[in-house]
């Protein structure tokens, strides 16, 4: 592609260590986040999609490295980051939200003084211009009464008000990138659309681009100008939101869209998935969605899909468009 | 419509107490179930329709009000005979892992309703071999425990037991909310099933606007322990009258939607239930709130298609 990527993680791979066995959560990922965009990450729980954000800010747990690959956030490799670059950089320049508020927050620490840590170790600002800062930047995600909330602890809050903080935390130093998992899983759903409106004001207020973890292909459909597609590990699809929700190539894409209701139109019964996500220990050795595939063949269970770009733009992980799209019909 | 009335509640209320005052946890509620259909309640979390939904099979006693179901008087009904009455209401519950005894084998967790209702050893046999191929779980995996299936094995367990008793009303409590989406829909697609086959009747609680739609004959709105709007799915999805029922609609996520505008947004957060708002419930957060909506509590009206509780739906209507 033509533009200067943001962030651009190329054969990311990471591996689990337990004992004597070592198994690949996340197998040569691809993923490209432009300047000013909302990419999404969907699929199901795991998938990898939260091991992937885990990894670009490095809060992967002791047994879980990343071992292949690299990403290139503004011209730098970061998995090459020292953990001092590495502080330097979370917070300031990417930043995240988590999907359960209030394990995110410290509970006995004002949610002022909370987000007043990120000053602290980012910026030179005295007592004052910090407090000034963090006032507007409550006020810029909408918090109601920021004066008050600022002495707040957590538990003195709603769900939709802890993710506000969250959320002014992870913006209060303008980061380029901000990583939500999972943002709104735990809201109600009224209050679930007043966060997605804030950060789709976030993204044009500050210029950051979002990579959207999520599970909910609704959200994705609303939020995001595009999407990846992971199963088991692997990047499986990526297209711009339109063109995969129109035409989605890959079996599993289609099969996750119908397996969704939709309030448009009533039907009988449910197109489903058959079976389950196999275990990391027991991936096929083909495809990994080969078993429950409607289409899969021999060469499926024997040999491992590359992506192909049977469209411009729109990516897909099955050997039936490895020559375009006519191998599908 | 002339359908058979399997389940019919009136003026339901219950309080619980907290340390800061009373939940109203759900206030003067009157509803009919129909037999064999799938009733749904929906709302936010806090709005009691989990609450709604215990009372109605007698979990949990009503400060006052009544329930009948069939030609019963639940609420009526001594320990004992409510005993016995129960095989006939079951419940399907959110979290399968945390509704299965740890220490039991699927098996045993699946007979538990068989023993106590006094089959012998061999009935439970084979009913527990009759109910694993019902709800497809593999019978060779019926001597393992709950931590070796999966959520959706789980909650297929879950379902095993609640009709192993031929209940004629399941209360599934968000059965499918814990799910991955591809387990979801095979889920889903099970309950169907099984109503079809054995004649149940269904309440469905769920906050998921989207499974309500597939799954439910009718939908009741809840707000606050109170009913806003209870009708049929077509009804209440293509004309939705209260304005609470409305907003959820257009908050819910859906695939190929665009965002909505920030005009279409619900405002605030949800009052607490101790200090419930006078009037309608849901006043503070209405953008065609009036004076009448402070001091007047509105009542369900409508025909039996379609009731609404709101001092304004037409004006609402005329705004849209």
């Amino acid at each position: 592609m033509m533009n200067e990527m943001l962030l651009s993680i190329r054969d990311l791979e990471i591996s689990i260590r337990n004992g004597d066995q070592i198994t690949y959560p996340v197998n040569r990922v691809n993923l490209d986040i432009p300047p000013h965009s909302v990419v999404g990450l969907v699929g199901e729980s795991g998938c990898g999609k939260s091991m992937t954000a885990m990894s670009i800010m490095g809060l992967l747990a002791s047994n879980i490295s990343v071992s292949g690959g690299e990403m290139i956030f503004e011209g730098e490799d970061i998995t090459k980051f020292t953990p001092e670059q590495m502080r330097k950089m979370t917070g300031k320049s990417i930043s995240m939200i988590f999907q359960e508020p209030m394990t995110a927050l410290n509970p006995v620490v004002r949610v002022g003084k909370q987000i007043e840590e990120v000053l602290i170790l980012h910026t030179n600002l005295n007592n004052a211009e910090r407090k000034k800062r963090v006032l507007e930047i409550l006020n810029a995600v909408s918090v109601p009464d920021a004066e008050a909330r600022y002495r707040a602890y957590p538990f003195q809050l709603s769900g939709g008000l802890r993710q506000r903080i969250c959320i002014a935390m992870a913006m209060i130093c303008n980061p380029k990138l901000l990583i939500a998992d999972e943002p709104t899983t735990a809201l109600d759903v009224t209050i679930e659309a007043q966060i997605l409106q804030l950060m789709r004001d976030l993204k044009e207020h500050f210029d950051t681009s979002i990579l959207m973890i999520t599970h909910n292909l609704g959200i994705v459909s609303e939020l995001c100008d595009d999407v990846n597609v992971m199963y088991l590990g692997e990047i499986v699809e990526h297209a711009e939101t339109d063109a995969l929700f129109e035409h989605p190539l890959h079996p599993y894409t289609n099969g996750l869209i119908q397996s969704v209701p939709t309030m448009q139109k009533k039907v009988q019964e449910l197109e489903n998935i058959p079976g389950m996500v196999p275990d990391l220990q027991h991936v096929p050795a083909g495809c990994r969605f080969c078993d429950r595939c409607p289409y899969a063949g021999d060469r499926c269970r024997a040999e491992h899909p590359d992506l192909y770009e049977p469209i411009p733009g729109h990516t897909v992980r099955c050997f039936r468009y490895e020559k375009g799209l006519k191998g599908a019909e | 419509m002339a359908q058979e009335v399997l389940l019919e509640a009136k003026n339901l209320t219950k309080t619980f107490k907290a340390p800061n005052g009373q939940v109203q946890a759900v206030t003067d509620v009157s509803l009919q179930i129909y037999k064999g259909e799938t009733l749904s309640l929906v709302g936010e979390s806090g709005c009691g329709k989990s609450t709604l939904g215990r009372l109605l099979i007698r979990l949990i006693e009503p400060d006052s009000g009544s329930v009948r179901f069939g030609t019963t008087e639940l609420t009526a009904l001594k320990k004992k005979e409510l005993r016995l009455f129960r095989r006939h209401m079951q419940l399907i519950f959110q979290d399968p892992y945390a509704s299965l005894d740890p220490r039991f084998t699927i098996e045993k967790s699946i007979c538990e309703p068989l023993r106590a209702a006094g089959y012998s050893q061999k009935e439970q046999q084979e009913m527990v071999l009759d109910l694993a191929q019902k709800t497809g779980i593999n019978p060779e995996h019926l001597h393992r425990y709950p931590h070796q299936f999966s959520g959706g094995q789980r909650q297929r367990v879950g379902i095993a037991r609640a009709i192993a008793l031929r209940p004629e009303l399941v209360v599934c409590d968000e059965p499918v909310s814990a799910l991955d989406v591809s387990i979801q829909a095979q889920t889903l697609n099970l309950l169907k099933r099984l109503q079809r086959e054995l004649g149940l009747t269904y309440l469905f609680i769920s906050h998921d606007l989207s499974v309500v739609h597939y799954i439910s004959d009718r939908v009741c709105v809840m707000f606050l322990g109170r009913i806003c709007e209870i009708g049929t799915t077509e009804e209440i999805y293509a004309h939705p009258m209260h304005p609470y029922t409305k907003f959820l609609l257009n908050a819910t996520p859906q695939i190929g939607k665009k965002a909505m505008g920030k005009d279409k947004l619900l405002t605030g957060e949800i009052p607490s239930p101790i200090n419930p708002p006078s009037g309608c419930r849901f006043r503070t957060r209405c953008p065609y709130a009036t004076e009448k909506c402070s001091q007047e509590m509105p009542v369900l009206t409508g025909s039996d298609d379609h009731q609404v509780a709101c001092h304004h739906p037409q004006e609402f209507m005329m705004n849209e």
